[in-house]
């Protein structure tokens, strides 16, 4: 049994986990495609952690009527890559992976900000590079850059 | 001789005062703070091709507290904005502001209807002295804004007698 025949065995069995599509590396990027319950992200994080595997990015995508987090994991020991996708909006908000990965901490921060999806759990979830200003998330479909962003506005104090 | 304090001095030197000014001028102390691209302008402005050393400004310091010149180098951006105003209130008087490049000026490429996160030039909170323009400038024209700056703070070229080069013929004139 190979490395990647193990992994999509020990994948398969977490409970979480409701598909799980074998890609190419040479036409997708990846090795596995899986799509999750967010309630299922910290379990899986945890054990791809424990098969050597460190976060290699988290991101969002808006599809106007739906948003989903994308997570995508990666080692170095055996070339594997594995694509983890959950809804995130307008169901629950998915918990953080700060615990397992702190990578994530800065990454999910980033996540709230341009896209306003709240993780449960995370230590300091605070928005990364914009200002604090109601409504300003940029990336989201629905978003309007107008003239009332454009202002003088300048935070008086360091966030 | 620009006044440089909201309040004079309660010692005043007289003529020595355009003494210290000259001496000023020649020692500019930049603060070592870089935005963006324009930093790497500025950066090779202070080393040995440019060798802004030549003009008493190359002593590039780590700590608001020992520098003279605020040198805005890049865009900046809504957070960064009250960073950089702290950094201006720590530096002792007197203390002067160099706007490099576009952002620095007027937000250059990011000054369109509906940017949410730059700030449109930094003399919309800061007072800039001498504003050399250029995406980004070339060390030359930064040099050529610190020999500006010297100028303000002398009272003119002819004023600068530590000069070490012959100015253009043309400009000689005040």
């Amino acid at each position: 049994m190979s490395q990647n025949e193990s992994l999509a065995v020990i994948l398969e069995s977490s409970p979480q986990v409701t598909q799980l599509r074998r890609a190419s590396r040479e036409n997708d990027g990846f090795d596995f495609s899986l799509s999750i319950e967010p309630k299922g992200i910290p379990e899986l994080a945890r054990m791809l952690k424990d098969q050597g595997f460190f976060l290699e990015y988290l991101t969002a995508v808006d599809y106007g009527q739906t948003m989903e987090l994308v997570y995508s994991f990666s080692k170095w020991i055996e070339p594997d890559r594995v694509q983890a996708v959950c809804p995130a909006w307008p169901m629950e908000a998915a918990p953080s992976i700060c615990g397992v990965f702190p990578a994530a901490n800065w990454q999910e921060r980033e996540v709230f900000d341009m896209f306003g999806l709240e993780f449960k759990d995370h230590p300091d979830l605070k928005r990364l590079l914009l200002i604090q200003e109601e409504g300003l998330h940029p990336l989201r479909k629905d978003f309007v850059a107008g003239p009332q962003h454009s202002g003088d506005v300048v935070e008086t104090e360091m966030v | 001789m620009v006044e440089r304090f909201e309040t004079p001095p309660p010692v005043q030197l007289g003529i020595l005062n355009q003494m210290l000014d000259l001496c000023r001028a020649n020692s500019l102390w930049p603060m070592t703070f870089g935005l963006a691209c324009c930093a790497i302008e500025m950066m090779a402005a202070g080393a040995s091709r440019f060798d802004l050393d030549r003009f008493g400004a190359g002593v590039f310091r780590p700590s608001p507290r020992q520098s003279d010149v605020m040198i805005v180098a890049g865009t900046i951006s809504k957070k960064m904005a009250p960073i950089i105003v702290t950094l201006y209130d720590q530096m002792p008087a007197p203390k002067w502001v160099v706007a490099m490049g576009n952002c620095a000026i007027s937000g250059g490429p990011f000054a369109y209807e509906g940017q949410y996160a730059i700030v449109n030039g930094a003399d919309r909170f800061l007072p800039v002295d001498v504003y050399v323009p250029g995406c980004p400038p070339r060390p030359e024209a930064l040099i050529q804004g610190l020999l500006e700056l010297e100028d303000q703070l002398t009272g003119g070229a002819k004023r600068n007698y530590l000069r070490r080069f012959k100015r253009h013929p043309g400009n000689d004139q005040e």
